[in-house]
C-alpha cells in the first residue's frame, strides 16, 4: 500500500521528467512541431496548386513566377524582369524573395506548391527557433516547446498566406538571428556564423520588415548583454563578436542590397501605410478572433494574435526580476505598434532613422510580443519544475499553465485555417508558349501574363517604378528600328538578360526595344541610349548581329561581395568545425583582419564606374512634352515665389484664350525643389476666381498627373500641366488662377510663402495668371 | 546481427520531422490542378468585344474619381476591366486567363468592335500614398 503511493507521488516527477527529456531530444521536438506546422498548413497545402487572386498575391506571385521562368526555362539568374511593368530590375525589387535558400522549392515545385511548402518549412523553423532562443534564456524545454506556437503561429502568419504575403514568412527567422547573437555574446562562437547566415536569409527573402526589425532586436541583445559586465577583456570580445555578426551580415546581403539601395534610390517607396493601433486595438489584434469577409482582413482583431491563455500565461508567470528587460521589450513594442495614434512613440523616433523611415505600418512591431510570450512563458515554467521538484503539490499549477498553452495552441490554428479557406482562388493559367512581347496587361491580375509569355506593363509596386511612358502593348515587333526606312532589325533570340539581334541597316539608326531602360544594360555593337525611357541601341550602318546584356554593376559587385562573405563564413565554419567556439575566436583573433577582403570586391566594381548613372525617366504632360526640364518654357510667366522647404514656383500661365464657360483651360505651374523634397503629402491647390468670387478649384497630388512634387527630382523645373474644366454657370469677364502648396490631415495647412517674388501673394495663395472668360460659344479667333 | 538494424531503425526515426516535411511535400506536388482548356477563337472574340466595349465608360469614370492622377485612372480602369473579364468568364465556357488573352489578342490583332479604340499603353506607375 506505501509503495503504490510512493508510486503515485513519484509519477508527476517522473512524467515531467519524461517531458523534459523528451522535449529536450531534438528528433522528438521536431516531430511535434512538423506535425502541428503540418495542420496549421494543411489548407495550403490541399489547395497547393490553385492561384490566390488577391491583388497583392498576384503581383507577389508574379515575381517569384518570373525568377523561376528565369532560372529554369532561360538558364539564367534572375537579374532582370522583363514580365513586369515593361521590364525591371529584378534583384533591386525589395519584394522579390528568390534570394533565399526557400527558392529550390519553387523551382522545384513550381511557385505556388512551392509557397505552401515554404509556409510548412518557415512554420517548422520558427517553432524550432523560438525553442532555442527561449531555452537560451534559461526556458524549460518542456515550456519552450508548449509554448512555441504562440509565436510561430501568430497571428501575423495566419493572414499572411491570404494576401500572398509569403516573404512575411521572413519574420520566423527572427528568434534564429538573435539566438545566434546571444550565442556571441555568452562566447560561443557559432553564433557569429549562424546570425550573419540568417540575417542574410531574411534580406534575401524579400520584404522590407523583417530584416530590419531583426537588426534592431539583434542591436537590443547586444546592448542588454553588454549592460553589467565591467571586465573589460569580456566587453571588447562581446564589441568584436557584434562587429563580426554586423559586418558579415551586411557582406552575406551585398548581393541583394547594393541592387534594392540602387532601385530605392532612384524611387523611394511611397505607400503611407497606417497611423498605428489604439491600445484597445492592439488588445483586439492580440487576442481577438480574426474578422474575414471574401479573401479580406476586416479591422485589427486577431492579426497579431497570440492567445489571451498564453497572454495571461505570461503574465502570471512574469513576476520576478529576471522577467523586467522582457516585459519592458514587450511593453516598448505595444508602444511603437500606436504609431502616431498617441502623443509620441518609439515609432516616430525609429522613423528618423534610414531603413527604419520606410516602415509605414507601426502595428508590426507586435510581432515582437509574439516573441517575448514564450520565453517568460518557458522561463516561468522552469521555475515551476523547479518548485514541483521540491514539493509535489506545484505539479497542479504547472500542469494548468501547460494544458492552457496546448489549449492556446490548439486554438492558433482556427484563424490559419478561416484565412487559408477565404483566399479568393483560381485554377492556374495554361501556358502559352510563344515568343514574348509586352501586353498592355492588368496589374490585379499580374501573374497570368507570364504563363502567356506576355509581360504586363499596367503594375503596382510601392515605389514610383521607372517606367517609360511609350511602352506599348500592341507591337508586332518588340524590336523596331525608329526610322523603318534605315533598314530591317529582327530577333534572333531572347531571354530575359539577353537579347540577341540581327540587324540590316542602310545607315546608321537607332533600334528600339520595347523594354524599360536601365544602366545595366550594354550592347555588342553601337551605343545604348535611353530614348523617352525605352531600352534602344544607337547601331551603325551595315549588317550587324547585336546582343544586348544586362549586368548591372550593383548586381555583380554585390554578388562579387557575397560570394567572398560566404567564403568567410566558410572559413570561420571550418575553424568551428575542427576547434569549437574556441577556435573561431582564436581565428578571429589571429587574421580577423581577412574579414576585410569582403570590401574588395565592392570597392572594385565601384572604382570601375563605367555604367551611366540610373535617374528615372521623366513622365510627360498631357502634351507629350517632358515634365522635367531645365528652365520654364519662354511663354511662361515668370514669379519666382519661394515657399517654405525650398520649394519655388517659378513661373506659370494659362494656355489657349479665348475661354469659354463650360470649356477647358490649360493652366501650366512650374516648380522647382531647390535642395530638399516638399515634405510627403504635399499637393497642389489651384482656385478659379471670377468676378463674382471663388467658382471652380483643381486642387491635386500629381504634377501633370504624373509624379508627386515629392517624388519629383531636385534642381529641376518640374512643369505642371493640367487641364482645367470651367463650369457653365460663372460671370464673364477677367478670372484669376490662384495657386498654392498645401499638406491635408488632420493639421491641413497651407505651405507658407517666404518671398513674394514677382508675385501677388495674399493667404499663402500665389495669383499665377489671369485669363478673360466668354459667355457664349462665339469665337473671334481667325 | 540486431544491433546494425536497431541503429538503422534509431537512425529512421531521428529523421521522423524530415520525412513528415517530405510526406506533406509530396502531397504538395501531387494534389491535381484544375484543368484550364484554351477556348476558341470565336469565344475568345466575344470575350474581347465583350470587355473593350466598357472601356470608354470605365475610362470616363476613372477620370471623374480620379482627377489629375493618371496611374490611377488606369489602376481603376483596370480593376473594373479584371471584373469585368471575371464576369464573362463566369457566365460562358472560358477561363479568366482566357479572356485576359483574348484581350491581348484583340489588341494586337486589331480585333472589332472598331468603334472603341482601347488604349495600348499604360501610365508609368505612381502608386497613392493611401488606399
Amino acid at each position: 500500500m506505501a509503495e503504490a503511493e510512493n508510486v503515485r507521488a513519484r509519477f508527476p516527477r517522473r512524467l515531467g521528467r519524461y517531458l523534459r527529456q523528451s522535449c529536450a531530444r531534438a528528433p522528438v521536438r521536431l516531430t511535434v512541431f512538423a506535425v502541428f506546422a503540418t495542420i496549421v498548413a494543411w489548407p495550403l497545402i490541399e489547395t497547393a496548386p490553385a492561384m490566390n487572386t488577391f491583388r497583392d498575391a498576384q503581383y507577389l506571385r508574379a515575381y517569384e513566377d518570373h525568377a523561376v521562368r528565369s532560372v529554369a526555362e532561360q538558364g539564367q539568374f534572375p537579374l532582370w524582369d522583363p514580365y513586369y511593368c515593361g521590364g525591371v530590375y529584378a534583384l533591386g525589387s525589395p519584394q522579390s524573395r528568390y534570394l533565399a535558400p526557400t527558392f529550390v522549392l519553387s523551382l522545384g515545385l513550381g511557385v505556388a506548391r512551392g509557397a505552401a511548402v515554404t509556409v510548412l518549412v518557415l512554420l517548422l523553423m520558427g517553432m524550432e527557433g523560438i525553442y532555442r532562443y527561449a531555452r537560451e534564456h534559461g526556458g524549460s524545454s518542456l515550456g519552450a516547446v508548449a509554448a512555441a506556437p504562440v509565436f510561430a503561429a501568430s497571428g501575423l502568419f495566419a493572414t499572411a498566406p491570404m494576401h500572398g504575403w509569403i516573404h512575411f514568412f521572413g519574420f520566423e527567422l527572427i528568434p534564429w538571428a538573435l539566438l545566434g547573437v546571444c550565442q556571441v555574446m555568452r562566447g560561443k562562437w557559432r553564433g557569429a556564423l549562424l546570425a550573419p547566415a540568417i540575417l542574410a536569409w531574411m534580406v534575401g527573402f524579400g520584404g522590407t520588415y523583417a530584416a530590419p526589425m531583426a537588426a534592431l532586436l539583434c542591436g537590443y541583445e547586444v546592448v542588454r548583454a553588454l549592460a553589467g559586465v565591467r571586465d573589460r577583456r569580456r566587453l571588447a570580445r562581446m564589441g568584436i563578436g557584434a562587429g563580426v555578426i554586423a559586418w558579415l551580415a551586411l557582406s552575406l546581403a551585398a548581393v541583394r542590397l547594393w541592387p534594392i539601395a540602387e532601385t530605392l534610390g532612384v524611387a523611394p517607396r511611397v505607400v503611407m501605410g497606417t497611423e498605428g493601433y489604439t491600445l484597445s486595438h492592439i488588445g483586439d489584434a492580440l487576442v481577438g478572433d480574426l474578422q474575414l469577409r471574401r479573401g479580406e482582413v476586416l479591422g485589427p482583431s486577431g492579426q497579431f494574435y497570440v492567445g489571451a491563455m498564453a497572454l495571461a500565461v505570461a503574465i502570471a508567470l512574469a513576476f520576478r526580476r529576471a522577467a523586467i528587460p522582457w516585459i519592458v521589450v514587450a511593453l516598448l513594442a505595444v508602444w511603437t505598434a500606436t504609431g502616431n495614434h498617441y502623443a509620441t512613440s518609439p515609432y516616430t523616433w525609429l522613423r528618423q532613422i534610414p531603413v527604419f523611415e520606410a516602415l509605414r505600418y507601426p502595428e508590426r512591431y507586435l510581432i515582437v510580443v509574439a516573441l517575448v510570450v514564450p520565453v517568460l512563458a518557458a522561463q516561468g515554467i522552469r521555475r515551476l519544475e523547479a518548485r514541483a521538484r521540491r514539493r509535489a503539490g506545484w505539479a497542479v499549477p504547472l500542469g494548468v499553465v501547460l494544458a492552457l498553452l496546448v489549449a492556446n495552441a490548439v486554438l492558433q490554428v482556427a484563424p490559419h485555417h478561416a484565412a487559408a479557406d477565404t483566399r479568393q482562388l483560381a485554377p492556374p493559367p495554361a501556358a502559352v508558349d510563344r515568343p514574348f512581347a509586352q501586353a498592355r496587361g492588368n496589374r490585379w491580375a499580374a501573374a497570368y501574363y507570364a504563363p502567356m509569355s506576355r509581360g504586363s506593363l499596367s503594375c503596382f509596386d510601392d515605389y514610383p517604378v521607372p517606367m517609360s511612358p511609350v511602352l506599348r502593348g500592341d507591337r508586332a515587333r518588340e524590336e523596331y528600328l525608329l526610322t523603318p526606312s534605315k533598314g530591317h532589325v529582327a530577333r534572333n533570340a531572347w531571354s530575359p538578360n539577353r537579347i540577341a539581334l540581327h540587324a540590316e541597316l542602310d545607315e546608321p539608326a537607332r533600334v528600339r526595344i520595347n523594354q524599360n531602360w536601365h544602366p545595366g544594360w550594354d550592347a555588342s555593337v553601337g551605343e545604348v541610349v535611353r530614348d523617352e525611357g525605352l531600352l534602344a541601341v544607337d547601331v551603325p550602318a551595315g549588317t550587324h548581329e547585336v546582343v544586348l546584356r544586362f549586368a548591372p554593376q550593383s548586381a555583380i559587385g554585390g554578388a562579387a561581395t557575397t560570394l567572398v562573405a560566404l567564403g568567410l563564413l566558410g572559413w570561420l565554419g571550418l575553424a568551428w568545425w575542427r576547434g569549437g567556439d574556441e577556435s573561431v575566436w582564436h581565428t578571429l583573433r589571429r587574421r580577423g583582419y581577412v574579414l576585410a577582403l569582403s570590401v574588395v570586391p565592392l570597392m572594385a566594381v565601384a572604382s570601375l564606374g563605367s555604367q551611366p548613372p540610373w535617374t528615372p525617366p521623366s513622365p510627360h504632360t498631357p502634351e507629350g512634352e517632358d515634365v522635367f526640364a531645365d528652365a520654364p518654357p519662354p511663354e511662361a510667366t515668370p514669379l519666382n515665389v519661394a515657399l517654405a522647404h525650398g520649394l519655388v514656383l517659378e513661373a506659370g500661365h494659362v494656355r489657349g484664350e479665348p475661354f469659354e464657360l463650360g470649356g477647358t483651360a490649360m493652366l501650366e505651374l512650374d516648380w522647382r525643389q531647390r535642395h530638399t523634397r516638399a515634405p510627403p503629402g504635399t499637393q497642389v491647390f489651384v482656385h478659379l476666381q471670377a468676378p463674382g468670387g471663388h467658382v471652380a478649384s483643381a486642387d491635386h497630388r500629381k504634377l501633370s498627373s504624373q509624379i508627386r512634387l515629392d517624388q519629383a527630382p531636385l534642381g529641376r523645373t518640374l512643369r505642371d500641366v493640367i487641364e482645367v474644366p470651367l463650369p457653365h454657370r460663372g460671370r464673364a469677364g477677367t478670372w484669376e488662377v490662384w495657386a498654392g502648396l498645401w499638406i491635408p490631415g488632420e493639421h491641413a495647412h497651407r505651405l507658407p510663402v517666404r518671398d513674394a517674388g514677382d508675385a501677388k501673394v495674399a493667404n499663402h495663395r500665389i495669383r499665377v495668371a489671369t485669363f478673360q472668360v466668354r459667355s457664349t460659344g462665339v469665337s473671334d479667333a481667325p | 546481427m540486431g544491433f546494425p538494424l536497431r541503429r538503422l531503425g534509431q537512425v529512421a526515426a531521428a529523421l521522423t520531422p524530415f520525412w513528415i516535411v517530405v510526406a506533406v511535400g509530396v502531397r504538395a506536388a501531387t494534389v491535381p490542378a484544375e484543368d484550364t482548356p484554351r477556348a476558341p477563337e470565336a469565344l475568345r472574340r466575344r470575350a474581347y468585344e465583350f470587355v473593350v466595349r466598357a472601356e470608354p465608360r470605365h475610362r470616363r469614370a476613372a477620370a471623374r474619381k480620379f482627377p489629375y492622377d493618371a496611374w490611377s485612372q488606369d489602376d481603376d480602369f483596370h480593376n473594373k476591366e479584371l471584373q469585368r473579364a471575371r464576369f464573362f468568364a463566369r457566365r460562358r465556357d472560358i477561363s479568366v486567363a482566357g479572356v485576359l488573352q483574348a484581350i491581348d489578342e484583340g489588341l494586337r490583332g486589331n480585333w472589332p468592335p472598331h468603334l472603341v479604340e482601347p488604349r495600348a499603353t499604360v501610365a508609368p506607375c505612381r502608386p497613392r500614398v493611401r488606399y
